[in-house]
């Protein structure tokens, strides 16, 4: 039989996501902070705990896919378009110098902080997991539900737009050549996608009614995520050492 | 106490030019099956919306007269507190979905999550529910990834599984194949069986005068006929209303117009075999049928009868598809079409069909093989180049429409490919006139029922003056109406010598329209064959999970399959057994 509850794992797997979203969030505030030289700890440790729970083949394809070619154009627009101190290279009218780098490590540092913590939370926390663990602190079903329906939309709007797009290709209408052509198709398949998602957003408040999703009393779930006094511990403990950081870098009693 | 009370309800919906529901007076008893028939726009899903509660609650109008569910006045519930005595599903499988759960088992759960029941209990019901839906091994697969009839089983599945004492179903099987609506069925009857209150709108009459105990007919909002099935169907002003009869009182009017008289009305085929037996004719013996342990392997040449003696118009030649995952959807298929033939697609859900004619219109490319129109490949053309030669028009018609005015959104196509005004006029005019659309060519399509919105999209397809043309799940939703108006534009399009191909579920449909018949299961063609011959194939309807339409099903209880179609050799046949 099907197990719909995730299987005991290990400590990283069967985290608190509430627990693991508090202390990427720290690192990340406290790396906007540091500078360059966190990254040193920040990126290997992610790269550490994302193999743990097993999901580094997948973070590793995001970091390249993604993160990868926008960090690197960052670092050469921030390299050549900002000119200062010494030259390191120059050929013709392009100039890398001292301010260019230092900027471009200071702006390329930052982004791939902020794109390691969001690719490790999005490696490391499973949606259903986040939204029950949000629902057991408390937290409305009906706002867990947007949130969860707004993340999970995203593929269902790739699956129609491309149903839109054979529909609109099979009455003649060419949707796949130059930009001029695509823009002239843009209007018979931003027109129906937008309006089936109308009445799609009717229908489904409909389904769900009739899944009683306002019906009044408590609620309950198979899922259930542990919520121990140790999880919260940990939470202000990272709280406390992110606020620590941050005082101690911005009255310099701290220079990394 | 009755499960549903209606007295005196009217509503009417903002900006309308007439009430959806006028002065209806209904009662329910708990346990009772009771099915709402009527012509689309008759207000049947006002209906069931009313008793769900969501019309007025959710869908905003005017609303007078008294509606209670199990004694309680729905004007003093919330929507949500419904939930708990009145299940509800519609047409539109995708919709049905919550969209947040992430397996079918959540699916499943998610419902029961909400009215509180321990997680044990969940547990319990779910597992239940998923074997008796033979939904077992689909439970750790994403909804959104399941075929439309997986969906759809899937949501029937979710709201069953909340064992609410009274269903309120409308449409459920209009997407789904024979045997998965004959599955769909089979579970409302459980459910019924356990003592739950079903009340169903539904196009296919067969399973309503099958299952039903009690049938209301609705006409332009107003509650006109009320009774047995028996009674409502036998009713002289029934097909005024515009609702299709159970095939079998077809087969009866028309054997008693070629003199064969049955002492009662026969609301079922099995029904009409008994009266005929009792007349003194001769079922066929046991021995006469094949042994089911003879059915033979069926490879897709046997059964390929129909050799086109003119150049094909469109040659499918070894053609095998698979999706960028590995899936594989059609596999070595060959088929050739004529022009000017009108031909029927049919199968399961999952056969390939759908799959097989994207590859004709180029929408999906074959991984090996070829498609020719014409006798060119089509291997370089675009979808779009491809469609001046076939048009296509979809399953769903909220894909295509996006135009003000029907009239702008049928000349659109035709406007773009650069044809002179007068001929996308003339085009338009002829497409508008041939759909019955001329009357509604200012309005705004979707202010079109869904029934008539497709017609929109064939009318838009008709313009476009292609060779050939697909048509997918045409009838799905349509009324005695829209069906015989849909067979007209069939066979106009064939007197121009148009190469028809329509996908359908609809098996007596295709036994009155096409005079060939392609059968998929599988991946593959099993059969090719005369649609006269197709349906005597058991073991071809058997392997493609398919029902045997009414007229074949009747014929092979008494005589072999040289009746073919035709009623005259089918009267004449009984009139000769019985000797008269």
């Amino acid at each position: 039989m099907y197990e719909p509850i995730t299987p005991a794992g290990n400590a990283v797997q069967r985290a608190n996501p509430l627990v693991v979203v508090c202390l990427v969030l720290c690192c990340l505030i406290d790396g906007l902070f540091i500078g360059s030289k966190y990254l040193l700890f920040f990126f290997p440790t992610s790269v550490v705990v994302v193999a743990v729970a097993g999901n580094l083949k997948r973070y590793l394809a995001l970091l390249a896919a993604v993160m990868l070619p926008t960090a690197t154009l960052m670092f050469v627009l921030q390299l050549l378009a900002n000119e200062g101190g010494v030259t390191y290279w120059h050929w013709w009218i392009i100039r890398a110098t001292e301010l260019g780098f230092d900027n471009a490590i200071h702006y390329t540092a930052r982004f791939v902080v902020i794109g390691t913590a969001v690719f490790t939370l999005i490696c490391l926390v499973k949606l259903s997991r986040f939204t029950r663990a949000l629902e057991q602190c408390g937290v409305n079903p009906r706002v867990t539900y947007v949130l969860q329906a707004t993340v999970l939309i995203i593929p269902q709007m790739k699956k129609r737009v491309a149903v839109i797009l054979d529909a609109q290709r099979a009455r003649g209408i060419e949707t796949d050549a130059n930009l001029r052509v695509r823009m002239k198709a843009l209007l018979p398949v931003a027109a129906p996608l937008i309006l089936s998602a109308l009445t799609s957003v009717e229908e489904r408040a409909v389904s769900l009614e009739a899944r009683g999703t306002t019906l009044p009393g408590k609620r309950t779930s198979l899922l259930q995520v542990n919520n121990s006094t140790f999880d919260k511990v940990i939470c202000i403990v990272a709280v406390l050492i992110c606020g620590g950081v941050i005082i101690a870098v911005q009255a310099n009693w701290w220079m990394p | 106490m009755n499960a549903i009370e209606i007295t005196g309800l009217s509503f009417s919906y903002p900006l309308a030019n007439r009430p959806a529901l006028q002065e209806i007076n209904l009662s329910v008893k708990p346990g009772e099956w009771v099915s709402v028939v009527g012509a689309n726009g008759a207000g049947k899903s006002t209906l069931a919306q009313v008793i769900r509660g969501l019309v007025p609650h959710f869908s905003k109008g005017d609303l007078s007269g008294r509606v209670l569910v199990n004694g309680r006045d729905l004007a003093t519930l919330s929507v949500g507190e419904i939930t708990a005595d009145v299940g509800y599903v519609f047409q539109n499988p995708f919709t049905q979905l919550t969209g947040v759960a992430t397996t079918v088992y959540a699916e499943l759960s998610y419902g029961l999550g909400n009215m509180g029941v321990p997680p044990v209990e969940i547990r319990r019901r779910v597992d239940a529910m998923l074997e008796s839906t033979k939904l077992t091994k689909l439970a750790a697969r994403n909804p959104f990834e399941l075929s439309g009839g997986q969906q759809q089983r899937v949501a029937l599945a979710a709201i069953l599984v909340m064992e609410q004492p009274i269903l309120v179903i409308d449409e459920p099987t209009s997407q789904l194949d024979p045997e998965t609506t004959n599955a769909m069925f089979e579970l409302l009857a459980a459910a019924h069986s356990a003592g739950r209150t079903v009340v169903l709108i539904e196009h296919k009459m067969e399973q309503v005068a099958q299952f039903s105990e009690r049938v209301i007919m609705l006409h332009d909002g107003r509650l006109v006929l009320e009774g047995t099935p028996e009674q409502v169907f036998t009713d002289p002003q029934c097909e005024s209303y515009g609702v299709r009869l159970p095939e079998s009182l077809y087969l009866q009017r028309a054997l008693e117009q070629r003199g064969v008289l049955l002492p009662d009305k026969a609301l079922s085929v099995n029904n009409l075999v008994m009266q005929l037996v009792k007349l003194g004719m001769h079922p066929r013996t046991a021995k006469s049928e094949p042994a089911q342990d003879d059915v033979p392997v069926i490879h897709p040449e046997r059964f390929s009868t129909t050799q086109p003696v003119t150049p094909a118009l469109l040659e499918i030649d070894r053609v095998t598809f698979s999706y960028p995952n590995g899936v594989e959807a059609i596999h070595e298929v060959s088929l050739n079409l004529r022009a000017g033939e009108s031909v029927a697609i049919i199968g399961q859900n999952g056969a390939g069909k759908t799959t097989l004619a994207k590859l004709v219109n180029a929408l999906l490319r074959p991984s090996s093989g070829e498609v020719r129109i014409n006798g060119q490949s089509t291997a370089k053309w675009t979808a779009a180049e491809t469609a001046r030669r076939v048009g296509y028009v979809f399953q769903n018609p909220d894909d295509q429409i996006f135009n003000k005015s029907v009239y702008a959104e049928v000349e659109y196509a035709p406007k773009r490919w650069g044809l002179s005004e007068a001929e996308v006029r003339r085009r338009v005019v002829d497409a508008l006139h041939l759909t019955g659309l001329t009357g509604s060519q200012n309005l705004n399509p979707y202010d079109l029922p869904l029934s008539v919105r497709k017609f929109v999209t064939i009318a838009s397809t008709i313009a476009l003056d292609t060779d050939m043309v697909i048509f997918d799940e045409p009838t799905a939703g349509q009324d005695l109406r829209g069906l015989n108006r849909l067979i007209t534009i069939l066979r106009e399009l064939a007197a121009r010598g148009k190469t028809v191909i329509t996908i359908t579920h609809d098996m007596e449909f295709v036994s009155q329209n096409f005079s060939r018949t392609v059968v998929m299961t599988d991946r593959q063609i099993i059969a090719d064959t005369p649609t006269e011959e197709t349906f005597y194939l058991n073991e071809v309807l058997a392997k493609a999970m398919l029902d045997q339409p009414a007229f074949p099903e009747l014929t092979r209880n008494f005589f072999s399959n040289d009746i073919g179609l035709s009623m005259n050799a089918l009267a004449s046949a009984v009139v000769e057994q019985l000797g008269r």
